[in-house]
């Protein structure tokens, strides 16, 4: 199973599945992490951790902890999304 | 729990034709009617303000029924009809995942508000509109007050207000909450809306692969008309095939015979999955496709409605971020950054209180001139309480331009985009301490290097979404070094370090910051870890330029709260501390000792006074006028120079000018030299006074009262008075230590050097003598202990007050007080009897201290790091191939 944090730099991934429930499924709602969406990883914190990404318009930082729970399937950008 | 009247005259559930019903306009607009409406929102959309603005006083607060969630509601007349308002809980959807939500739910489904306000943030439009989507799919009446559009044309963002309500098939206000604008149109809409014949149908979101399933269910539910009177039959079958409990409760509530419906909805999702597993998104629930759906709405939605053209651009925010999140730039970065925000605000600030002070002391003066005269030895109460308040009110005015620069530095900071950049650099760092990467803000305004107000800081705790660390955040943002701290610490390492004074003042300014640390870890394993922790999701704003007013009106809305919230508590406290100070006096036999002195003096006065011609006029009340005009003409003369002390002379004491600056007349010199001892004696008796006055006082009994416990810390009553009136407002640390250690004031000696000698003689003291370091009786020993225990001193009361607010408890502000003491008090015994029981002098111990919590930080660091995760590069790199997909 791949997972959001195991995407590199540079690389866009489409949204299968979000595998947290509750608050943290409906703020990463808010943040535009729709299954089926697309997700770019932009960069890494100097520290490793939280990522970069871009959803739509937006850069969203995210902890790794919270990227390993969201389910992707590679993809180019611009690539077919579901 | 209250049983509302609506709940009697309209029993919803006992009334056949609730959905929206084919009522005659007339009797729905003519006739005065009693209205449900339900105010949703998200939280932080303004809705309570809202609320408040069409309530007015008149709301109270209940729970909705068995649950603790608050039930605030109010009632309004407008129109002639009377409108029941009940605020549902701020959420983001419907969903059943949160409380809130389920309350929120449940009170729409059951009560059927007559109409839903919805109120939406203009600013951030889609994250609004995910729950107005919700509720027009609930086929509720829905009022739109699209609020805080001030803040979205700030920011040029502009909604179509009229595309918006023929989207969504609701009604738009544009509201102002907190000027209260727009809320007579919204009463207007609302009622409006109540009277228009038949609501707009139910919105339909187009659920793609999911519609052929939704017909089936629609097709189960059909033979049960009933239903429809609870909810659309086209919702109920969404949230049947998401598997939603309510849902299932529903039909089995209301259906007679379920099994059939709740089969059809099993095979229809059985369906709905065996159809999605051969696409390239495999195993799609329906949740995850009704989220993906009704998102796509929502941003169709908002596509269609807001206008943003002045947005910052990505491709160069994303370039900027290649080098500001690069892994050796961003030290370097954030190491200028911090650099520059001390130096133009604490270092230029300071710089610039030299300009402001002396308006602040001009003010003093004149409060000083037009208060009561002091009497020879007793001042009115007015007098000394009037000048205690002035200077207090002084110290803090005098931080205010430091404050202006300070928050002006942080608000470019903030708008520019960069602080949330500093909260992803430093979010793995801080993480590992139960901190969270918006700690950094806090810190940064409370004084991580050496300047800030724990006000502004623990108010700024509010936006971490973070319980616990929210928590750990407000618990320990007061270590940081107020400005209040500084004066304390620069008096001290003058006396006692002035060898070492940078390398101490370093190690005062970074060890705070090491202790809070330490401090946020411990408490987040411990008293702290029942707390809900949250995800870290953040936006990253794209860059751009802050405006000035923007910056300007932050800066003074920050400051501003500083003065409001320090000024009236600190005032008060200042009221108490005063009295506390002076209570319950000297008694009889000791004012008799101090008048006979005072007599004497005065006796001698005017012996050497006699056969002058000055003789007969300087007596009685006069004497008293003369002996305080030379008061002032010395320190006027001190203070600006000879001629401005003439000017003085001439303004206020013209009648004793040739005394007070005598010229060549014999007997004008005799009376001048003779003043001068009388205002010298006087101010010995005055001083001995003042001494055993606090001596005497309730807060001089108190510090007594603590030697005992304080004495492993080297800490006699005085240092326990000065910490104890620190409490108050910092800044009374030095001011009290300054009345404490009065010798010297007579032979022109600086605190520093009182405060150095004292204790030389003072035999109780020279038992402690580690004479290793600049004051020769007052150990640095000592002084090295009060630093450690002032640096992680309880925050002062203002702060605590703002710990109370951001936490809502007593218990924890009571915690905020009580940890930090002891804990200080422990810290500055532990040190004191180590360098005293080892020998070690202060310095070298210090940097023991120092490298201990250096080293413990780094161990608890590099422990508390997640194993597996956080590694600094990905392992598995995406390759875009087929076995990928199917992992």
């Amino acid at each position: 199973m791949l997972t959001l944090d195991a995407i590199a730099p540079g690389r866009t991934a489409l949204i299968r599945r979000l595998m947290s429930a509750g608050a943290t499924a409906s703020r990463l709602l808010d943040f535009g992490f729709v299954p089926g969406g697309e997700v770019a990883v932009v960069g890494v914190a100097p520290l490793g951790d939280p990522i970069t990404l871009r959803v739509g318009d937006d850069t969203v930082a995210l902890r790794r902890e919270v990227a390993a729970r969201i389910e992707v399937v590679a993809a180019e950008p611009g690539g077919a999304v579901s | 729990m209250t049983w509302w009247p609506w709940r009697l005259t309209l029993t919803r559930a006992s009334y056949p034709n609730c959905h929206r019903p084919t009522m005659a306009v007339e009797t729905r607009g003519g006739a005065a009617r009693r209205l449900l409406v339900a105010l949703g929102g998200q939280q932080n959309a303004g809705k309570s303000t809202l609320f408040n603005q069409l309530t007015g006083a008149r709301q109270h607060v209940a729970n909705y029924p068995g649950v603790t969630v608050d039930k605030k509601s109010g009632r309004f007349d407008h129109a002639g009809h009377t409108v029941d308002l009940v605020d549902l809980p701020g959420t983001y959807g419907l969903t059943s995942f949160s409380l809130e939500e389920r309350v929120a739910r449940d009170f729409l489904l059951l009560e059927r508000p007559d109409v839903v306000a919805n109120v939406v943030d203009a600013a951030s439009l889609r994250r609004s509109l995910r729950l107005t989507v919700q509720l027009r799919e609930l086929g509720l009446r829905v009022v739109v007050a699209l609020n805080m559009v001030d803040v979205a044309t700030r920011n040029g963002v502009t909604v179509d207000a009229e595309t918006l309500a023929e989207r969504l098939g609701a009604r738009v206000v544009p509201t102002i909450g907190r000027r209260g604008v727009g809320v007579g149109a919204l009463k207007d809409a609302i009622v409006a809306e109540d009277a228009t014949d038949g609501a707009a149908p139910p919105l339909t979101i187009d659920y793609g692969a999911l519609e052929p399933a939704i017909a089936s269910v629609c097709a189960a539910l059909a033979p049960t008309p009933g239903l429809a009177d609870h909810c659309p039959p086209r919702w109920l079958a969404v949230r049947l095939l998401e598997d939603d409990d309510e849902a299932v409760r529903l039909v089995k509530t209301h259906v007679r015979d379920p099994t059939p419906v709740l089969d059809a909805v099993a095979a229809a999702r059985a369906a709905f999955e065996a159809a999605e597993r051969v696409s390239v998104a495999e195993r799609v629930s329906v949740a995850d496709q009704v989220a993906s759906c009704r998102e796509r709405a929502v941003r169709a939605i908002e596509h269609d409605v807001v206008r943003r053209p002045g947005r910052g651009d990505r491709s160069w925010s994303e370039r900027i971020d290649t080098v500001i999140l690069n892994r050796w730039a961003a030290p370097a970065v954030l190491l200028a950054v911090i650099f520059a925000v001390y130096e133009l605000s604490i270092v230029q600030g300071y710089a610039l209180t030299q300009y402001t002070w002396p308006a602040l002391a001009w003010l003093r003066a004149g409060a000083a001139e037009l208060l009561p005269a002091p009497g020879f030895l007793y001042d009115p109460l007015v007098r000394g309480l009037g000048l205690w308040l002035v200077d207090s009110a002084n110290t803090l005015l005098n931080y205010v331009p430091i404050f202006l620069i300070l928050f002006a530095v942080i608000a470019v900071l903030e708008d520019s985009g960069y602080m949330a950049r500093i909260a992803v650099i430093l979010d793995r760092l801080l993480h590992r301490f139960g901190l969270h990467g918006q700690s950094t803000l806090p810190y940064i305004l409370s004084g991580v290097f050496a300047g800030g107000c724990a006000v502004p800081g623990v108010m700024a705790t509010k936006g971490i979404p973070d319980q616990r660390a929210r928590m750990a955040t407000i618990l320990t943002a007061p270590f940081m070094n107020c400005l209040a701290k500084v004066p304390l610490y620069t008096l001290l390492l003058g006396v006692f370090f002035a060898d070492a004074m940078s390398l101490m003042m370093f190690y005062i300014a970074t060890i705070t910051l090491l202790a809070a640390l330490l401090v946020a870890k411990l408490l987040s394993v411990t008293v702290l870890r029942g707390y809900e922790t949250a995800p870290f999701i953040m936006e990253l704003p794209h860059y751009h330029w802050p405006t000035v007013r923007g910056v300007a009106l932050r800066a003074f809305e920050r400051t501003w709260v500083y003065i409001q919230k320090v000024g009236t508590v600190v005032i008060a406290v200042a009221v108490v501390v005063f009295i506390l100070l002076h209570l319950p006096g000297l008694d009889r036999a000791e004012q008799q000792a101090f008048e006979v002195r005072a007599t004497a003096a005065i006796a001698d006065f005017q012996a050497a006074i006699a056969g002058t011609p000055y003789a007969e006029r300087a007596r009685g009340p006069a004497l008293v006028t003369l002996a305080n005009a030379y008061v002032v003409h010395r320190a006027a003369r001190l203070a600006g120079g000879r001629q401005a002390a003439d000017a003085v002379v001439a303004r206020r004491f013209a009648a004793w000018r040739d005394v007070l600056v005598p010229g060549r007349d014999r007997a004008a010199r005799t009376v001048n030299r003779a003043l001068r001892r009388l205002t010298s004696a006087r101010r010995t008796i005055r001083r001995e006074m003042r001494e055993t006055r606090i001596e005497n006082s309730l807060l001089g009994r108190l510090g007594r009262g603590l030697e005992p416990v304080t004495r492993a810390a080297g800490f006699d009553w005085k240092i326990n008075v000065a910490l104890l009136s620190s409490f108050a407002a910092r800044e009374s640390s030095v001011a009290t230590l300054g009345v404490l250690f009065q010798d010297g004031v007579d032979d022109h000696l600086t605190l520093e050097q009182r405060l150095a000698r004292d204790g030389a003689d003072d035999a109780s003291d020279a038992g402690n003598a580690g004479d290793e370091s600049g004051g020769g009786g007052r150990t640095a020993l000592m002084a090295l202990a009060v630093i450690l225990f002032f640096a992680l001193y309880p925050p002062c009361l203002a702060t605590t007050i703002m710990v109370r607010v951001q936490t809502g408890s007593y218990r924890w502000m009571a915690f905020s007080i009580l940890f930090p003491t002891a804990l200080g008090l422990g810290m500055a015994s532990l040190a004191y009897s180590i360098g005293r029981g080892l020998g070690i002098d202060a310095v070298s111990l210090m940097t023991a201290i120092y490298l201990a919590a250096l080293a413990a930080v780094v161990v608890i660091g590099i422990a508390s790091d997640r194993p597996g995760r956080g590694r600094p590069e990905p392992a598995v790199a995406a390759r875009p191939t087929p076995d990928a997909a199917a992992g």
